[in-house]
């Protein structure tokens, strides 16, 4: 097995390690919920793309009506979204209460909006993705802001932070590469299958840190 | 490929590298922020703490400096004026008088004898000469002598003799907390047997103090020392804060035991 298959199977073995950590911890924080929630449906969702993608040439043909596996991308990234703003909202990310309810409302408008007049469903859209690390980096600064203001000082790094630096840096590096996809996978596909691979490394990087959470709180 | 082309491709590569930078220098800035608003809680906590020491232990030493005058007065005023009274007493011949004047000077005669003796007892309770001349020890098996003394109350003491506290002053507190703890056993507790044990062990010597009165739990000292009228508890406390040592009460049905943890420097 080499170099490449381990990381492009890597969005699925990555899930695993945060699940088997969860199931052997237990963590029993409520905030904890929907993050183990999107680990399972991201798990489910990546078996399917990667499966589809191994096989891109001999697929059914209801999966080449479909497009293959970017629909699948798709809905991770509008799962993603939706779980995580859930989390910041369990681990009580300073925001008015207005927007808090808001918010997912207007997003989900936007998502509706965007596949009826803007991308099908059917491919890759960047604009989702882009969304997507928006919202959650602008979340996941105002939780840093709202730490670095508060009153009391810890040396220690506790679940909620752990996950919520996992995913800065997450969204933070894929953000261009998000942003860029659509064009990139239409004119420069070599180089669109290669910077993948750096997202690939961020999701591993993003899995290992919720594993960490997982595990319990650091010393920093 | 169009040299545009090229450039989409490269800036696609530094935001990415920029990107990737920017988070790592935001994170090590929230790092060090935040280790350094934490040492300046601690550093805060710890002068909080140091001036919260220093003013227990002027009180302490202002307390031990008054029952040192108390102590003394009693002894060189008090005591001499009934040393002398006694001596004035002495030179009333009882064959000179009838029976009831003799009755009456054998009984003043008595009681001055008894007064003597206690304002010497509360002169020598007062004053820690003992504990500076034989060291603690000493001072505390004299105690607990002198309490078993006429009364029927039983006292043991098996303390430990090989270990020293790192200041006479420690010692004072060690002595006025134990002597505090059997004072309120005797008086509240209603005890009759009282036994004290210590031992150096890990750097620190444990005291424990048993008896068969009525015992205090932990809770109860907790919600005692807070009250207005329980000044002798607030006293044991402050003490331990300022030795740094532990107070544990274990109430158990017919036999109670207060644990005093109290760190050393050096152990013989």
């Amino acid at each position: 097995m080499n170099y490449s298959v381990i990381l492009k199977w890597s969005e699925v073995w990555a899930v695993i390690i945060p699940i088997l950590i969860y199931l052997y911890k237990k963590p029993n924080e409520k905030y904890i919920k929907p993050v183990i929630w999107y680990l399972v449906i991201a798990l489910i969702l990546n078996i399917i793309c990667d499966i589809i993608g191994e096989n891109y040439y001999n697929e059914p043909k209801f999966i080449v009506a479909i497009n293959y596996n970017l629909p699948f991308y798709n809905l991770h990234s509008i799962i993603r979204l939706f779980l995580f703003i859930n989390f910041f909202h369990f681990i009580n990310v300073p925001a008015n209460k207005f927007i808090k309810k808001i918010l997912p409302i207007v997003i989900a408008a936007l998502v509706v909006f965007n596949f009826l007049f803007l991308d099908s469903f059917k491919n890759f859209s960047s604009k989702i993705f882009t969304i997507e690390s928006i919202v959650l980096i602008v979340y996941c600064i105002i939780y840093f802001l709202a730490i670095l203001g508060a009153d009391d000082a810890s040396n220690n790094f506790n679940s909620s932070l752990i996950i919520v630096t996992g995913l800065a840096v997450y969204e933070s590096v894929c953000f261009p590469i998000f942003l860029f996809y659509d064009l990139l996978s239409k004119k420069f596909q070599d180089y669109a299958i290669d910077i993948w691979d750096v997202h690939n490394i961020m999701y591993i990087i993003l899995c290992l840190f919720i594993a960490r959470a997982f595990y319990g709180r650091i010393k920093i | 490929m169009h040299l545009l082309d090229v450039n989409i491709t490269i800036l696609v590569s530094i935001f990415i590298a920029v990107m990737f930078l920017l988070i790592i220098s935001f994170l090590l800035t929230f790092i060090f922020n935040q280790r350094r608003k934490f040492r300046y809680k601690q550093d805060i906590q710890h002068l909080h703490e140091q001036q919260q020491n220093q003013l227990i232990e002027a009180a302490v030493r202002s307390e031990e400096m008054e029952r040192h005058r108390i102590s003394e007065e009693l002894h060189d005023e008090v005591g001499a004026l009934l040393s002398a009274t006694k001596l004035y007493m002495g030179h009333i011949v009882p064959d000179d008088l009838d029976e009831k004047s003799k009755g009456l000077l054998f009984k003043t005669l008595e009681l001055l004898d008894d007064s003597i003796i206690r304002v010497r007892s509360i002169s020598h309770n007062l004053h820690s000469a003992i504990l500076k001349e034989l060291g603690l020890n000493e001072a505390i098996r004299s105690f607990f002598q002198k309490i078993g003394q006429g009364t029927s109350l039983a006292t043991t003491a098996n303390l430990d003799n090989n270990y020293e506290t790192d200041s006479p002053e420690n010692e004072i507190s060690i002595y006025r907390i134990i002597q505090e703890l059997c004072n309120n056993i005797i008086k509240h507790g209603k005890a009759t047997i009282l036994q004290i044990d210590s031992i150096a062990q890990n750097n620190e010597v444990v005291f424990t103090i048993r008896h068969n009165g009525n015992g205090l739990s932990q809770e109860a000292f907790e919600r005692l020392r807070f009250q207005s009228d329980g000044l002798g508890l607030k006293n044991i406390q402050n003490r331990i804060i300022l030795l740094k040592g532990k107070i544990q009460f274990d109430s158990l049905p017919d036999n109670h035991a207060v644990v005093l943890k109290i760190p050393l420097i050096k152990t013989i």
